[in-house]
């Protein structure tokens, strides 16, 4: 005679979450703050992913340069106060361009530099003294002679031009055919690429770097999902009375579930929209730090399409965590007895 | 104040004309029932044995002192709890055989429970607690809405239909909570020491309407308390005593200024 009959008043559920939430606004924060936190760290991560491949160009010039002055640095010296004569064989790439300017920043004194090609200095320097030689006098009280430029080498003889240098250093920016006995000096060669053993050591070491952000991000997410259930359960045992009373007034258990299922979602969906928004502003203000605003904007245009699927991903992760995380605390909530509620001190 | 017509209210009278027709029915019925509650390895014998029948349109009063097994039995005939042995037959279904979503919709359908202390939902209006068991039994927002003024307008309080419980006295907090047992016209009404948490007067109101509420209407009405002026307005008063009841008397059989009553 009784028939079972599962009504489930979504929308009477859904009334009791939102007033839920207005009166435990305080809290809701709090709770939704730490799914905001994971999220966005998620996401700040899942994000640097997908701008990297704007910058790519960018961080191996950066990288060649650092590999550049390393390998100057280690036959000159630091280049602080010194002089440094230059042959300019043709036009200046951006490499070797920013590979002087970055001399200059390092606190270069002087640079003495001829070719044939150019009338002024190719590029704008300012904090070093500039003199432009013949080409037989670079090498003059230098400390070391870069050869740098498109173009072919000169027909130079280059014992005599290292003659009167303080230390005979000729660096190469570029592959040439170019031969010097090794008893009248040394020859860098700056374009030099990385050694099979260093490639495979770079790869590891990303590697290693990938494994460990997977590592922390594994952790914040779990550490994410035990806050919301430690909130979920302390709003469980806050309504103990009223699950109660409902249950009495005839809500099935299914009922009192959905109404904590619901409560987690919207949580999980807050704490997600806000996590990637927070997310995605934290590395484009890191990129801006970093590349410059016009690379990191051009980056953010270039990767804008997997930027919204690795924000549709961690949202969609943040629900089912959220959810998850309810799981449990719902349905401590959905067994509980309704005689409870009848017990005045409850 | 309380509406003079409660006599006529077509509403009313509909939702309680099924239960109207039949004399001395027995609406629940438990035979021998005995709950035991095993706290790590201690067992509580909460009742030992009780048989009881309740008829429709009854005002059943239980009395007995407290941890005499008084809530048990109470949530044994609500459909809160089922006994450890024995059977509690509601409207000839036996509870023990019903799961828990069919002990729902007997809660939803068949009882109205009211509280020692109203367990109104604070963060919803005084119309939204009393449409809820209706949401519960699937009625449509819109006729839930109609008949939830109706329930309120019986009970005197349509005029607060906005306002939250907190904005209300004791009473009409109680009349509220009487309203949304009444809310899916359910034939059995428990209460459990309504009018407890109530002054003098205003707990004779309660008592009056639960009177007019059996008196026209043939709703069963099984209530604990300790009140007087309601044990004397009941058909049938039960004491039960270390899980056991122990008598069955009519008001009109006994001296209330005797001892047992203070």
């Amino acid at each position: 005679m009784i028939p079972n009959q599962i009504v489930l008043p979504r929308k009477v559920a859904f009334n009791v979450v939102i007033q839920g939430f207005r009166i435990r606004f305080g809290r809701s924060v709090v709770t939704v703050l730490g799914v905001v936190l994971g999220i966005a760290f998620l996401m700040s991560i899942l994000s640097s992913q997908a701008l990297r491949k704007g910058v790519v160009a960018e961080d191996e010039i950066r990288l060649e340069i650092s590999r550049m002055l390393s390998f100057l640095r280690a036959e000159m010296g630091p280049p602080e106060e010194r002089t440094i004569g230059l042959i300019l064989t043709g036009s200046l790439n951006e490499t070797e361009s920013r590979l002087i300017l970055e001399l200059e920043k390092e606190g270069l004194g002087k640079l003495k530099w001829s070719g044939s090609y150019e009338d002024e200095f190719p590029i704008p320097i300012q904090d070093v003294v500039l003199e432009k030689t013949a080409e037989q006098d670079v090498g003059q009280e230098v400390s070391a002679i870069l050869i740098m430029g498109s173009g072919p080498l000169p027909n130079i003889d280059w014992i005599n031009l290292t003659e009167k240098s303080r230390q005979k250093v000729l660096a190469l920016s570029r592959k040439q055919n170019f031969d010097f006995p090794s008893s009248s000096g040394t020859v860098v060669d700056l374009w030099r690429e990385m050694r099979p053993e260093e490639i495979i050591k770079a790869e590891r070491d990303m590697a290693k770097e990938k494994v460990r952000s997977i590592w922390i991000i594994t952790i914040s997410l779990i550490v994410t999902i035990i806050g919301i259930s430690n909130a979920m359960l302390m709003s469980v045992s806050e309504r103990f009375r009223e699950i109660g009373t409902m249950k009495c007034l005839g809500a099935l258990s299914a009922f009192v579930r959905i109404i904590f299922i619901i409560e987690s979602g919207i949580i999980g969906s807050i704490g997600g929209i806000l996590g990637c928004s927070v997310g995605v502003l934290f590395s484009f203000l890191a990129y801006t730090v970093t590349y410059g605003i016009s690379l990191a904007a051009i980056s953010f245009l270039d990767g804008a399409a997997s930027l919204a699927f690795y924000a549709l991903i961690s949202l969609f992760l943040s629900i089912a965590m959220s959810i998850l995380a309810a799981i449990y605390p719902a349905s401590v909530a959905a067994r509980m007895v309704p005689a409870d509620a009848l017990r005045s001190n409850v | 104040m309380m509406p003079e017509s409660l006599n006529d209210h077509p509403m009313i009278k509909e939702l309680f004309s099924a239960s109207t027709k039949e004399e001395r029915e027995c609406i629940i019925h438990a035979v021998d029932v005995k709950k035991i509650f095993r706290m790590e390895k201690q067992e509580t014998h909460a009742l030992r044995g009780a048989t009881l029948d309740v008829y429709k349109g009854e005002y059943l009063s239980i009395m007995g002192p407290s941890g005499s097994g008084k809530s048990t039995l109470f949530n044994m005939i609500g459909a809160l709890q089922k006994p450890t042995s024995g059977k509690v037959y509601i409207d000839q279904v036996d509870i023990a055989q019903l799961d828990h979503n069919e002990l729902a919709w007997l809660r939803c359908r068949k009882i109205g429970y009211i509280f020692q202390t109203f367990n109104l939902i604070q963060v919803m209006t005084c119309l939204e607690n009393v449409t809820l068991p209706m949401s519960f039994a699937g009625t449509e927002s819109e006729t839930a809405r109609e008949k939830g003024l109706e329930i309120l307008r019986l009970v005197g309080l349509q005029e607060r239909a906005l306002h939250k419980p907190a904005e209300l006295s004791g009473g009409q907090q109680q009349r509220v909570a009487i309203a949304r047992a009444l809310a899916n016209s359910p034939e059995i009404i428990l209460a459990d020491e309504p009018t407890a948490n109530l002054d003098q007067k205003t707990g004779a109101e309660i008592i009056d309407l639960l009177a007019e509420l059996k008196e026209n209407y043939g709703v069963t009405i099984i209530s604990a308390t300790h009140d007087l002026k309601m044990l004397r307005s009941s058909d049938r008063i039960l004491w039960i005593v270390d899980g056991r009841i122990v008598k069955s008397a009519k008001p009109d059989e006994l001296d209330f200024d005797s001892p047992e009553f203070h």
